[in-house]
């Protein structure tokens, strides 16, 4: 019996969840404690909810929850999505990213998909108005939501004063304006920015970078992924913005805006559902880079991590077929 | 001199764990008791006893025959009585019984080896007769893999440009070629001087790791006045850096054609205790005796010890002091050994460690799903796809894995052992090799059959046409016979008489079968009835 490593799966899921901690600080502190309390709520329901499933499969809970991955997906999908949904959203999509996305299809390891963007895109489509109405950023010299009135608004439904706090994120408003015929100048001078990007968003986008080097310096992800998400997506930036520089936003500012941070080193990531080979994870970033970019300008959602992801996650065996390294000796001319 | 080095894709750095033994000179182990050699030593070694029960050996005499070109003799390691041949359990991961000759010890002593000049034991001597020298003496690789070491020399008549000595030793926990190039490296270089005289090689280079700095001390103050072409290169400490492809691919930076072997390159590769090996072979001293490590838990004196080929490792582990207990013992390495079924197994060629340690009571860590985070295929020498192997051998579907490459896997361990999910996936590989050898041998046997029934048949038909042959020339015989009798009947002017005979026994013949099918139908009829009025 070959010995292992000191490395296991929950070591991985582990650290993944510490380095999503500058992430998970940084949207509490710009967009208020909702954040936190969704996390407090996708936690529980999906270790509940994980356990059930394991239960009926006829499986240990005990023995399969502490792999720590359902944690994870609960933290992944808490982090995406707006801070005063209602409580009985994030649960509903925990439970279909648990139960539907990942423990029918066999549990860890045996989804295709990504879990948390399964639940993710299902509360989008489902709940438009609701998943696209994010607060402005508070600490960055917005108002401040209070524990009390995020708790208020997750558990109370919407207040009516909070109305006036919430509203499309800058990547949301900019596209409207955009599409309105104003040039990006004027657009991003109507819609509130912030230094190099939407306000508060660029400091997410840092926490969550931040937290992704540590997963890199750690080993515990490889550089193809993230690296080429932000490439394929910056790559589709400069060649608009070279193109049309009055209609394209910058590279810096898309890659300072919405979730692509979070997407490019914690959800594309995600080793079940991406690619395995060198050159795969290179394909398969670009096209989640490419996509991504795509969606966030002429489609109808103002951020498309989740559907680029899910997109790629498609093609993922795929593109797994068509890259496979050549192997030690291959003659050439001879498949590998 | 520093040479430019090359790097292999992959490779892990596992615990090391050399130091147990690492500074423990070699010593002799005593026999007592009795010697188990097996005839089936390495590969493909169909070997024939030429001793009987009751002969009386001496250390050194060879005890078999062989026939196959890859395979090699056996010899008495000590003086003795040969008490049996019989099948004993042999020292393979499945258990397996092998027949063996069975010694009564009686002084085991290995011969000694001095560092000698080569020179006068070649005089006069053709490289076909050296070749033959060494595998006479039943040289095979002890490295590990244990491939013959006279085919290996021939090399299939191709000029060697590059000889490449392996000293890297690359397993965890085995130093017993470390201590072997620290303790003869003299013996070591005059075996590689042979292997010089045989091949003529451009270059020979003795790779060493960086983890043994005194065996590279002591190979470079060896080689200083050697008749050779020799430079020793210390490679960075790699894990699987010691097999024969990782290493040629350090050296050279050139890969070993896939299903092919290096010589196609050009090189060589022997690992340095068979040159040890070689050198005492042409001075006409078998290989009887190696080098092996004892090491792990369970045992209070761990070593390396210069052990007989067919000592029973129980006796070895009685004399290393083998806890009392349940033991796991480990035949090779931690990374590519195996699990020993039976203690009573000897010590054969290819075993060069064997680790104790007492069984695990608590249960080892669970192992969990695949999550494809590709660690091993980052870990794997060969750039193969281990995690895809994995869902291939999972699902039974050996036939992907052998469209993924199943069969270029080295079966290093480094996917097991950077597996997160603790999944041994080299188990599944040997598992699905093995099926699919058996698939081939099975295959190779149905053509066999199919190819003996169709000359089966082929050969009836032939007799049957033979057959009809001759009866026809018979019969044509005969007519001509009749024709003449006939002429002559003509001549009387009668009509034949068998043709009117022959229309009688046919209106015979239909009037018969004609009686025959009424009686069945009045036999039907009544069955019939009765069948319906028994419903």
């Amino acid at each position: 019996m070959v010995p292992h490593n000191s490395n296991t799966t929950s070591r991985e899921m582990a650290l993944v969840i510490l380095a999503m901690i500058p992430g998970l600080f940084a949207l509490g502190w710009i967009f208020g404690p909702g954040v936190w309390i969704h996390s407090a709520i996708a936690v529980p329901t999906a270790i509940v909810a994980e356990a059930a499933i394991l239960l009926a499969r006829g499986r240990n809970p005990m023995g399969e929850l502490n792999d720590l991955s359902a944690i994870l997906t609960a933290l992944l999908l808490a982090v995406s999505l707006p801070p005063l949904l209602p409580w009985w959203m994030v649960l509903l999509g925990t439970g279909f990213a648990i139960i539907l996305a990942k423990q029918l299809y066999g549990g860890l390891g045996q989804n295709p998909f990504n879990p948390a963007m399964i639940g993710y895109v299902i509360l989008l489509v489902s709940f438009p108005k609701e998943m696209t109405s994010w607060l402005s950023a508070s600490g960055m010299g917005g108002e401040t939501i209070s524990w009390g009135a995020a708790t208020q608004a997750i558990f109370g439904g919407a207040p009516v004063a909070l109305d006036s706090l919430s509203g499309a994120t800058p990547l949301g408003g900019l596209k409207t304006t955009l599409a309105e015929g104003l040039t990006l100048q004027e657009s991003l001078e109507k819609i509130p920015s912030g230094l190099l990007a939407g306000p508060g968003w660029e400091w997410v986008n840092f926490a969550f970078l931040f937290g992704g080097t540590i997963l890199l310096l750690t080993r515990t992800i490889s550089w193809h992924i993230p690296v080429s998400v932000l490439a394929g997506l910056s790559l589709m930036a400069l060649i608009f913005n070279t193109i049309d520089p009055a209609s394209y936003a910058t590279p810096l500012y898309h890659l300072l805006s919405g979730g692509i941070m979070l997407g490019a080193f914690f959800i594309a990531t995600d080793p079940v559902t991406a690619s395995t080979t060198p050159m795969g994870r290179i394909w398969f970033g670009l096209g989640i880079g490419v996509l991504d970019y795509i969606i966030r300008t002429w489609g109808g959602y103002p951020d498309a991590v989740a559907f680029s992801v899910l997109l790629m996650n498609m093609f993922a065996p795929l593109i797994d077929h068509f890259t496979q390294p050549t192997i030690y000796g291959a003659q050439k001319g001879e498949k590998a | 001199m520093s040479r430019a080095l090359h790097t292999f894709h992959g490779g892990i750095h596992p615990s090391e764990e050399k130091g147990q033994t690492r500074d423990l000179a070699i010593t002799r182990f005593k026999n007592r008791e009795e010697v188990v050699v097996p005839l089936n030593q390495g590969i493909r070694a169909v070997n024939r006893p030429i001793v009987e029960v009751g002969d009386r050996v001496s250390r050194g005499d060879r005890l078999s025959e062989c026939f196959n070109p890859l395979s090699v003799p056996v010899h008495a390691p000590c003086n003795g009585i040969v008490t049996a041949i019989e099948e004993r359990p042999f020292t393979h991961p499945s258990g397996m019984q092998s027949l063996a000759i069975v010694l009564q010890a009686s002084g085991c002593e290995p011969h000694d080896t001095p560092a000698l000049p080569i020179a006068p034991l070649l005089e006069g001597l053709s490289n076909e007769e050296i070749i033959t020298k060494i595998r006479t003496a039943g040289v095979i690789g002890l490295g590990g893999a244990g491939f013959p070491t006279a085919p290996k020399l021939r090399s299939g008549g191709q000029q060697i440009e590059t000889l490449i000595l392996n000293g890297m030793e690359c397993e965890p926990r085995i130093t017993c070629d470390d201590r072997l190039m620290r303790e003869q490296p003299e013996q070591i270089i005059l075996g590689v001087e042979v292997l010089n005289h045989l091949l003529q090689p451009k270059e020979i280079l003795i790779g060493i790791e960086d983890n043994k700095p005194e065996a590279i001390e002591a190979m470079r103050r060896a080689t200083a006045n050697a008749n050779a072409p020799i430079e020793v290169v210390t490679c960075p400490t790699l894990y699987p850096s010691g097999g024969e492809k990782q290493l040629i691919q350090i050296l050279s930076g050139k890969e070993v054609p896939s299903g092919g072997l290096p010589y196609q390159l050009g090189i060589l590769c022997q690992n340095v205790a068979t040159a040890h090996a070689i050198y005492r072979a042409v001075q006409d001293r078998p290989l009887t005796h190696r080098v092996i490590t004892i090491s792990g838990t369970a045992v209070t004196a761990p070593g390396n010890y210069e052990v007989a080929i067919g000592t029973p490792i129980r006796q070895l582990l009685t004399d290393c002091g083998a806890a009392a207990g349940e033991l796991v013992v480990t035949v090779g390495g931690p990374m590519m050994g195996f699990p020993l079924k039976d203690l009573d197994s000897p010590v054969t060629k290819i075993v060069n460690s064997l680790i104790v340690e007492l069984a695990p009571t608590s249960p080892s860590t669970p192992v969990r799903n695949c999550i494809r985070c590709a660690s091993c295929s980052d870990a794997c020498p060969v750039r193969l796809l281990p995690q895809q192997l994995f869902w291939a051998t999972q699902s039974r579907n050996y036939e992907d894995a052998n469209s993924l490459n199943l069969f270029d896997c080295i079966e290093c361990g480094c996917c097991s052992h950077v597996c997160p999910s603790h999944i041994p996936l080299v188990d599944y590989y040997r598992h699905a090799k093995a099926v699919l050898r058996n698939q081939q041998q099975e295959k190779v046997k149905a053509e066999q059959a199919r190819k003996r029934h169709e000359f089966r048949d082929a050969r009836i038909l032939r007799e049957k046409e033979e057959k009809a042959r001759k009866l026809a020339a018979k019969r044509a015989a005969l007519k001509a016979k009749e024709a003449q009798k006939k002429e002559a009947g003509a001549t009387a002017g009668e009509e034949s008489p068998d043709k009117d005979d022959k229309r009688a026994a046919i209106a015979a013949a239909i009037a018969r079968t004609k009686a025959k099918k009424a009686k069945l139908q009045q036999e039907i009829t009544p069955q019939s009835t009765e069948a319906g009025q028994q419903q």
